[in-house]
């Protein structure tokens, strides 16, 4: 086992003397100390009131824990590598050409910013994007109901959840709404969570418990977990929540709407649902045999809801920082990421308990974790190694090359096929007979074909990988011939589509090492090192110089290499 | 070969436990290097394929092969007599009633899964669905377990329908999805203006850059990302890439298997097979027939017979069918009790599947229901004999191919099996 404590680890980090890690610390004493004592009470004062406490907090108990492990942890990253790593974490695709301009990597930035005054002004200028908003929407969409829900639930429940990381909305509220929200569409997309599960409702606690709890109780639908507490009634209580819902549809075409529909409660034992296994009734029971306490008009779903999203409830809170941890470092506290069990513990609890106190006094404040998480060293590190830390796979003492999902391979292709230019082109209409103009109607095209190949590329990889968002997990690199012939063939990449970005960039620019630096960038979202400009302008000069084809083929070579489909 | 997951997380937790937190080896990886592979595992079992025609939305038992003509649940189908006593199959599968004796019917298949997602999966897999954990579908088992990892062609070709991902068998035993049987394959050429030689001077800076990035992030994303695009050029270059196509195949061979993207992609499934690829699968969707069932059925039934029977008597000509198992199912039957729009529900408590090929002993029926095609008596007892589950089926294909069953896999860190350890085989099926 561990040679510490992390309790006494922090303990000894207290010696440090770091305000919030003393708080950190106390409280998790108190709270050792005290089981009766609410966890709330425990948490001190001062926190969710500043992110930067969570982050000097990470900072310095992992490079304690680093010490005491006998690691060096590798240099922080420079800038061309921050940018490039927190612009596909962020927004989903890397930076362009120009944003990289902008930012300046190595220097002052144009408000003269530098270091990570300068890093903390990036991550706020890109959660206040719209793209960040459609980026997260993807990834919690996939998540939540993965790649093959129906499409109705899928288009709204991303419409909702892009609306809410717009405005930066409490996660609490944003689970509240996902779990307990009624009505219909399109007034209530939220309900988009619930209709992919189409009334079934084993699915419905199964996955709601794993998702926002991190608790797998699935495996109790059918005999008791073979080593966790859990037992068929645990299941049943949870599912019992959802046995008085259902949804449903109704109308036509562009006039076809879908509902919620609850049955209240104003007697106990209308909410027992028929066990099926062992024939006996069961009342709707919280995970971890909290009781539900009736109430006359209860919805059993809004109980559930609110039980869940409750400042007591620490599983969804560690559950979330979990989530943010292993989304931004490669790997979390506890992996598989959702899967939180008795042999499955946190590599650091304390921390993570800390944390997850810290986020929900902050009002489940998604943004202030990725701040905190983002800017602290853990998640600046270099992928490189040094002989101490080449094995460490806990202490955050490296960054981890991280595999991309099929949404950001998605919108990084689209990138460098010139979405995000072809996307801000104006339309102008014609003043007198109000009708399209011939660039409006450029416009219109592109996007449809912009819109063609996204639905093109989204079938490819759904193909390729299926509809599990568990296939990315941390480590795993195997990739499907669907996705290499994709992006060797696909007719996006034939010279005919990639024309706008190559004529773009000649157009520009007219010094070859301008062009081929800037194709780098338009690719790869980093400034090419030396060694990078050296084997492009080599192979550029064997090519027989520069043209539109040697240029294209730049591009389509730098879109089939591994960084092309990696976090780094 | 090895699962694919064979050092996974829950390794790595225990080496770093014992170790004190720090592990003394970087191979934390390993599972994606291909360097690493051990010597294939020899099966004991001559069963080498498994072509699945799968049709998708639940067939209706008593519109295909557990008629009851005259009854009230009856379809207004006669039943033909065959050479296999029980083996009574509706008048319009005319064809596959002449090869009741390579066939083994089982019409008493059930389950409690009445969804068409729910169901499709366990069907697929044997197991009911888990947000969990994702299990293989057949196809991708059998590709893991007979598949030569390093065959040009892919292990699992899937023909229609939606795709089965493979779990925690890894992506590399996914199906290779075709959706136009016969039709040009998406991506397998080069793109227009491509040539061999532009693709090699484009792949040749790739591998250039591959070098520098290895050097500086490590080497097992790299290696990955190549196994994956050496395995495509294989198959783009590849003479046997010709399979997936039916211009070589002879006219007669077309004319018996008859017309329509069904029979194209059992063609192209024999072809494949007799080429070495493990596992098919073919989908003829549209079974769902909650009303104007006799219709749709019979029309079904057309565009599957014919193409069915040539396959079956094909892969006997070729001296495949003993080395093949070719398996008809569905995700569940319908209820015996009709609609008034001539449909029928959803009805997982009793339904057929066929099986044959590979080593199954045919000619025979296995299970039986009531008079009227329910399991059940009117006081809820069982009348339906010899019950089969999805995971007994499982695990009787699994023991004729010699599977590793016992053999533990992993899926996140949780121990799983190819096959539910609670099924029983169904001993009839052996020969």
């Amino acid at each position: 086992m561990m040679k510490r404590s992390p309790l006494l680890v922090l303990l000894a980090v207290l010696a440090i003397g770091s305000m919030l890690l003393s708080q950190y610390a106390v409280s998790a004493q108190e709270a050792k100390k005290d089981h009766k004592k609410s966890e709330t009470d425990a948490a001190p004062a001062a926190m969710g009131q500043d992110w930067s406490k969570m982050r000097d907090g990470l900072n310095d108990v992992f490079s304690q824990l680093q010490k005491e492990a006998g690691i060096k942890a590798s240099r922080v990253c420079d800038d061309d590598t921050f940018m490039r790593r927190v612009y596909l974490d962020l927004v989903g695709r890397p930076p362009l050409p120009e944003e990289i301009e902008e930012f300046n990597p190595g220097k002052k930035d144009s408000e003269g910013r530098k270091g990570n005054e300068k890093r903390e002004a990036l991550i706020d200028k890109l959660l206040a994007t719209p793209e960040h908003a459609e980026h997260f929407a993807d990834w919690w969409t996939v998540t939540l109901i993965g790649r093959d829900a129906d499409g109705n639930s899928k288009r709204y429940l991303r419409q909702y959840l892009k609306e809410s990381f717009a405005e930066n909305k409490p996660w609490s509220e944003m689970v509240f709404d996902m779990v307990g929200g009624q009505g219909r569409t399109p007034d209530n997309p939220e309900i988009g969570y619930l209709m992919s599960f189409e009334n079934r409702k084993t699915d419905m606690a199964g996955v709601t418990s794993k998702v926002f709890l991190g608790k797998q109780i699935q495996c109790a639908q059918c005999h008791d977990h073979p080593y966790e507490d859990w037992t068929t009634d645990d299941f049943e209580g949870m599912e019992a929540f959802f046995k008085l819902f259902n949804t449903g549809a109704k109308g036509d075409g562009a006039d076809r709407y879908w509902y919620t529909r609850d049955q209240v409660v104003h007697n106990k034992h209308e909410a027992s649902a028929k066990v099926r296994l062992k024939g006996k009734y069961m009342f709707p029971t919280y995970l971890g045999r909290q009781t539900w306490e009736f109430e006359d008009g209860d919805n059993l779903r809004v109980s559930l809801a609110k039980w869940m999203t409750s400042k007591d409830n620490g599983w969804f809170r560690n559950m979330t920082v979990n989530r943010y941890m292993a989304y931004f470092l490669g790997m979390g506290f506890v992996t598989p990421v959702d899967d939180f069990n008795s042999i499955n513990t946190p590599t650091f609890p304390v921390v993570l308990e800390m944390m997850g106190k810290d986020f929900a006094a902050s009002g489940y404040d998604t943004n202030y974790l990725i701040r905190a998480i983002c800017t602290s060293e853990l998640y600046q590190r270099e992928v490189d190694t040094n002989r101490t830390n080449r094995d460490d796979f806990k202490y955050y003492s490296h960054s981890f090359v991280k595999r991309l999902t099929p949404e950001q391979i998605q919108r990084s292709i689209l990138h460098v096929v010139g979405v995000e230019r072809l996307n801000k082109m104006e339309f102008v209409r014609d003043a007198e007979t109000d009708k399209m103009t011939p660039d409006e109607k450029k416009v219109k095209d592109t996007n449809n074909q912009i819109n063609g190949w996204k639905s093109n590329i989204g079938r490819l990889m759904r193909d390729a990988y299926g509809a599990d968002p568990q296939m990315y997990e941390f480590g795993n690199f195997d990739g499907t011939i669907i996705q290499a012939l994709m992006m060797m063939n696909a007719d996006l990449m034939g010279p005919g589509n990639l024309k706008n970005c190559v004529r773009d960039i000649m157009d520009r620019y007219s010094k070859p090492a301008d062009r081929i630096t800037h194709i780098f960038m338009t690719v790869l979202g980093r400034r090419p090192s030396k060694v990078d400009i050296a084997i492009l302008n080599g192979t550029v000069a064997r090519w027989g110089g520069e043209s539109e084809d040697a240029y294209t083929d730049l591009v389509v070579a730098l879109m089939n290499t591994t960084e092309f489909i990696t976090n780094h | 070969m090895p699962s694919p997951f064979s050092l996974t997380r829950r390794d790595f937790l225990r080496a770093s436990a014992a170790a004190g937190g720090v592990i003394a080896t970087s191979s934390f990886f390993s599972h994606n290097i291909r360097g690493e592979e051990t010597k294939a595992r020899v099966r004991n079992s001559k069963v080498n394929h498994v072509i699945l025609l799968y049709m998708a939305g639940g067939p209706s038992q008593l519109e295909t092969f557990d008629p009851r003509p005259g009854k009230e649940t009856g379809a207004p189908f006669k039943a033909l007599e065959t050479e296999v006593p029980g083996f009574t199959p509706v008048e319009h599968f005319k064809e596959i009633a002449k090869c009741a004796p390579d066939l083994t019917l089982i019409k008493s298949m059930h389950s409690r899964e009445g969804n068409h997602s729910r169901a499709s999966y366990l069907l697929h897999t044997g197991y009911i669905p888990n947000p969990t954990l994702k299990h293989p579908s057949l196809g991708s088992i059998v590709a893991q377990q007979c598949g030569d990892p390093s065959f040009e062609l892919p292990n699992f070709v899937k023909l229609q329908g939606a795709p089965f991902p493979a779990g925690y068998l890894g992506v590399e035993n996914n199906p290779f999805v075709i959706s136009r049987p016969g039709a040009k394959i998406e991506n397998l050429d080069y793109a227009k203006g491509v040539d061999q030689d532009r693709m090699d001077r484009r792949m040749k800076l790739v591998k250039e850059m591959e070098k520098d990035f290895a050097k500086e992030h490590g080497d097992e994303a790299v290696e990955a990302h190549k196994a994956m695009y050496e395995k495509a050029r294989k198959l783009m270059d590849s003479p046997l890439r010709k399979k997936f196509y039916l211009e070589d195949e002879p006219d007669e061979t077309r004319k018996a298997y008859g017309e329509g993207s069904f029979a194209d992609s059992l063609i192209i499934a024999r072809r494949l097979v007799e080429a070495g690829v493990p596992a098919v699968e073919c989908t003829l969707g549209g079974w769902d027939t909650h009303d104007d069932g006799f219709n749709r059925c019979k029309n079904l039934i057309d565009k599957l017979d014919k193409p069915w029977a040539a396959l079956i008597k094909d892969l006997k000509q070729r001296g495949l069918y003993e080395s093949t198992m070719v398996i008809w199912m569905g995700e569940f039957g319908r209820t015996p009790k009709l609609t008034n729009t001539e449909g029928r529900g959803h009805w997982p408590n009793n339904f057929c599947v066929v099986v044959g090929g590979g080593g199954f002993k045919t000619g025979q029926v296995i299970g039986e229901t009531d008079d009227l095609g329910y399991n059940r008596d009117s006081k809820g007892n069982t009348t339906l004999k010899d019950p089969v589950g999805p995971n007994d089926l499982y695990k009787t294909i699994g023991t004729m191919m010699d599977w590793e069953m016992t053999k533990e896999f992993e899926a996140g860190n949780r121990p799983v099996w190819l096959v539910d350890k609670e099924a029983s085989a169904v001993e009839k099926l052996y020969k």
